[in-house]
């Protein structure tokens, strides 16, 4: 009987109690995951593919004055859309997932060759090649005939970069250049490849990850997507760029290893990385980022995610451009760099996948220790 | 006087070994007692659809491939060396007999051969590669060998049915089960009290606000104060259920309780079929012949024929049922060995006292120790290369070599960092070249600010595997 009375009270005690704790939870004012992925969503993601769409349909619009009017000015202004094209698109990379993975915008956009150790295929050797050849240059061919490495924003550097501002201009001012063909037919593709992933952003996907509607993404995968995307990205600036740049793969400098061209940009690209991965961290200066999550967790390892981030782009900023010449000139300052990014990949690859339980591989096995 | 002490003491030393003597035969009277096998048969069946389900999910994921044959390289054990993962389709064909296997123990069909080869089979299976270690794999192990030498088929078994066995088992065989099963969560319970799950609610900390979008709860997981609440339900979960579950007033209680602990440890986390393992084996705690008085409770709803099959058996009538253990000398043997048995699995999780520093850090002596849950640990590491003869130094991606289950697996346990090591060293002598193989590791435990793991400035290539103490292994950090 003391059994039976004892779980006749206990029963609906304990249910009240629960019911109690789970509304008390939901109106504590603690950042929800799902918080924190509809305001960078709103307020990083969306806004920085739009500015890169805004940049590249700039570069396309001044590609076209170029090629219509090929003189100093319109190519100087080409050249700047060109650069701010490429930090804005840079500053997206820690964005990588859902419409730009999906739709392979990398390859169009801006696919560099990831062996360096290929002269045939190294940049800009396949720019040459398809200028060189005879078969007509439109925006259709480009997506649908060209290799990667002859498409997206480096041929387009190499376009109004690589030959000099004379042979640029000329090259522009033959009549029915091949060179104006190809740069008008690359800069329709790159405006159209970034207007497309802004629109995928402002529409059906950004709505899913930002948790608005039914078809809501899964807080705990959106988390995943944005923190692997910059745990990758880190290895990839600390390892295969600057670490390659210096030789960490065969003991001896790889020049060839640093993207980038006669546009002298790579720097200024490295340093947008990492500003784009930031600022997912941070958030907007009004919204919640990753950081928020990591605080309510551990106020010291968000700190030290903060200085980490701080520390990679002062030691980014330290280094004097073209960072080609700075690799082989300044080897021990590039190192530096890097062990400032690889720092930043450490505390990413261990404290912060640990604290927001993130596997940044991709298994799925079963796991019990 | 020293004669009369000496003889004294050996009178003494006579006495206790007639008084341990005596406690044994009393114990193995005690264990030879035929009670209903009808518990330990469904301990058999239910741990053999579990075996076969564990095999299916194995082909179903594709897991076969990617942990058995893909992988280039496989972390051996020390001693386990030559144990090596069958070519392709004999690997798969090797988990179909598994599966055979585990159907085979379920229904009691040979069961004895059926127990041995899946006991064997499944342990070289886990032995090939430790990257694929899991405590519940580890029991499964030793249940599958714990089968093979009960005799767990004399009830509800094909063989029983063929036999003609009345069903009942020595008592010794549902306290050998149990034993096992409680092994496993007291020693699961001992290892939660660390200052880190008690004080610090660590991982749970980190591993539950990951379930914040579940429906109703998911609010709740995200609260700190969970986390505690979790942290010591778990601890005093562990270390109390098997008493809970001896005694009978309190057993049906325990076992809904456990029920409830197994439905939230696999909603929460991936830990394939030890929630339906467990809490399958934890029924052998209930009254052998429980089963039986639940079929003849639920006769009405099966067929006939079968309930009456089901309840008839159990009694004691030796109807033709082999009853060697009833001989004292081939029992007490019995009760020797099953302490031994035990002793080993009490010693192996606390073996990590003869190794230096932290266990959850180190990971000496962590292995085959039920720390089933305990820490949340990622790593990162990269090996630099030094060729002894030009001193050139330069980087190798460890990827090269690994699969990625084994490279993520890899950075946080010191054994498979040297066994990484050892495979860069033997590619680059298979080339020609002597190198030194360093390694920068670095691992963060429970959310603490990452640490080096290992001496970067000890070359690796040097080290030996080996089960002792391993000095180049840095210390925890505070």
């Amino acid at each position: 009987m003391p059994t039976r009375n004892l779980i006749r009270f206990a029963t609906p005690a304990l249910a009240v109690a629960l019911c109690c704790a789970v509304a008390l939870s939901a109106c504590g004012g603690d950042v929800s995951r799902r918080d924190v992925l509809a305001d960078l969503t709103e307020q990083v993601i969306e806004p920085r593919f739009a500015a890169a769409a805004s940049w590249g349909a700039a570069l396309n619009a001044s590609a076209a004055a170029l090629a219509a009017q090929p003189n100093a000015a319109n190519l100087d202004e080409a050249q700047e859309a060109w650069r701010n094209a490429r930090s804005a698109w840079s500053r997206t990379e820690a964005m990588w997932f859902g419409p730009a993975m999906d739709r392979r915008s990398e390859s169009l956009v801006s696919y560099w060759l990831s062996n360096p150790n290929d002269p045939a295929n190294r940049h800009p050797e396949p720019v040459r090649r398809r200028l060189d050849r005879e078969e007509p240059i439109d925006a259709a061919a480009v997506v649908d005939v060209f290799a990667s490495t002859e498409r997206g924003l480096h041929a387009v550097e190499y376009l109004l970069f690589g030959l000099g501002r004379e042979q640029t201009l000329a090259a522009l001012a033959d009549p029915g250049s091949r060179h104006a063909a190809y740069l008008l037919a690359l800069t329709a593709v790159i405006a159209d490849e970034m207007l497309a992933v802004r629109d995928a952003w402002r529409g059906e996907y950004g709505d899913q990850f930002a948790g608005r509607g039914e078809r809501a993404i899964a807080e705990s995968l959106g988390l995943t997507e944005l923190v692997r995307v910059s745990v990758f990205l880190t290895e990839t600036v600390a390892d295969m760029q600057l670490g390659t740049a210096i030789g960490i793969r065969t003991g001896e400098p790889e020049e060839a290893a640093i993207p980038g061209g006669a546009g002298e940009h790579a720097l200024e690209d490295l340093r947008e990385r990492v500003l784009g991965m930031q600022e997912v961290y941070l958030g907007a200066s009004d919204g919640l980022g990753v950081s928020d999550l990591i605080a309510g967790l551990s106020e010291e390892a968000d700190q030290r995610m903060r200085e980490a981030f701080a520390g990679a782009v002062a030691a980014l900023e330290a280094l004097e451009p073209p960072l080609k010449r700075t690799a082989l000139d300044q080897a021990e300052a590039v190192g530096e760099a890097r062990e400032a990014i690889e720092h930043l990949q450490r505390v990413m690859n261990t404290e912060l996948v640990s604290l927001l339980g993130i596997s940044v591989g991709f298994s799925d096995n079963d796991g019990d220790s | 006087m020293g004669t009369a002490s000496a003889a004294g003491a050996r009178a003494g030393q006579i006495g206790s070994l007639r008084g341990v003597r005596g406690a044994l035969d009393g114990l193995a009277r005690r264990a030879a007692e035929p009670v209903d096998g009808s518990s330990a048969a469904v301990f058999r069946i239910a741990f053999g659809i579990v075996a076969l389900v564990a095999v299916i999910r194995f082909f179903a994921h594709g897991w076969i491939d990617q942990l058995y044959v893909d992988p280039a390289h496989h972390f051996s054990y020390v001693g386990f060396e030559w144990v090596q993962a069958w070519p392709a389709p004999w690997m798969h064909v090797h988990f179909a007999a598994l599966g055979a296997l585990g159907l085979a123990i379920a229904v009691g069909w040979r069961y004895r051969a059926a127990a041995l080869l899946f006991a064997l089979g499944f342990t070289y299976v886990e032995l090939i590669d430790k990257t694929t270690y899991l405590n519940h794999y580890y029991f499964m192990s030793l249940a599958a060998l714990l089968l093979f030498a009960l005799p767990t088929h004399r009830a509800w078994s094909l063989d029983a049915r063929r036999a003609g066995w009345a069903g009942t088992v020595p008592r010794g065989a549902v306290w050998a089960l149990r034993a096992q099963v409680a092994v496993v969560y007291c020693f699961a319970g001992l290892a939660k009290l660390n200052a880190d799950w008690l004080l610090e609610a660590a991982p749970l900390r980190i591993w539950l606000p990951q379930h914040a979008d579940a429906p109703i709860v998911g609010t709740l997981l995200d609260e700190l104060w969970v986390a505690y609440a979790f942290s010591w339900a778990g601890a005093a979960f562990d270390l109390t259920i098997v008493a809970w579950l001896l005694w009978g007033r309190s057993r049906p209680f325990a076992y809904a309780a456990l029920i409830v602990f197994h439905l939230i440890t696999g909603q929460l986390f991936m830990i394939g079929v030890f929630p339906w393992l467990m809490t399958a084996a934890a029924l052998i705690f209930f009254a052998p012949d429980w089963p039986r008085r639940l079929v003849r409770r639920l006769a009405g709803l099966l067929p006939e024929r079968f309930a009456e099959r089901l309840a008839r058996d159990g009694g004691d009538r030796g109807s033709g049922e082999s009853s060697d253990w009833r001989t004292p000398r081939w029992m007490r043997a019995a009760v020797v060995v099953g302490l031994l048995v035990l002793a080993v699995q009490i010693a192996m999780p606390l073996r990590h006292y003869l190794y230096p520093g932290a266990v959850r850090w180190n990971e000496e002596g962590y292995r085959f120790s039920w720390r089933v849950l305990l820490t949340e640990k990622a790593g990162l590491a990269e090996y630099r290369v030094t060729d002894a003869a030009s001193r050139r130094t330069w980087e190798v991606d460890p990827e090269r070599y690994l699969s990625p289950l084994q490279a993520e697996r890899m950075t946080t346990q010191p054994d498979l960092i040297l066994a990484t090591a050892h495979f860069i060293r033997d590619d680059y002598a298979a080339a020609g070249m002597e190198v030194e193989v360093r390694a920068d590791a670095f691992v963060s435990l429970n959310g603490r600010a990452y640490a080096r793991l290992i001496d970067p400035k000890v070359d690796l290539a040097q080290e030996r595997q080996g089960i002792g103490a391993k000095r180049w292994i840095l210390a925890a950090p505070p």
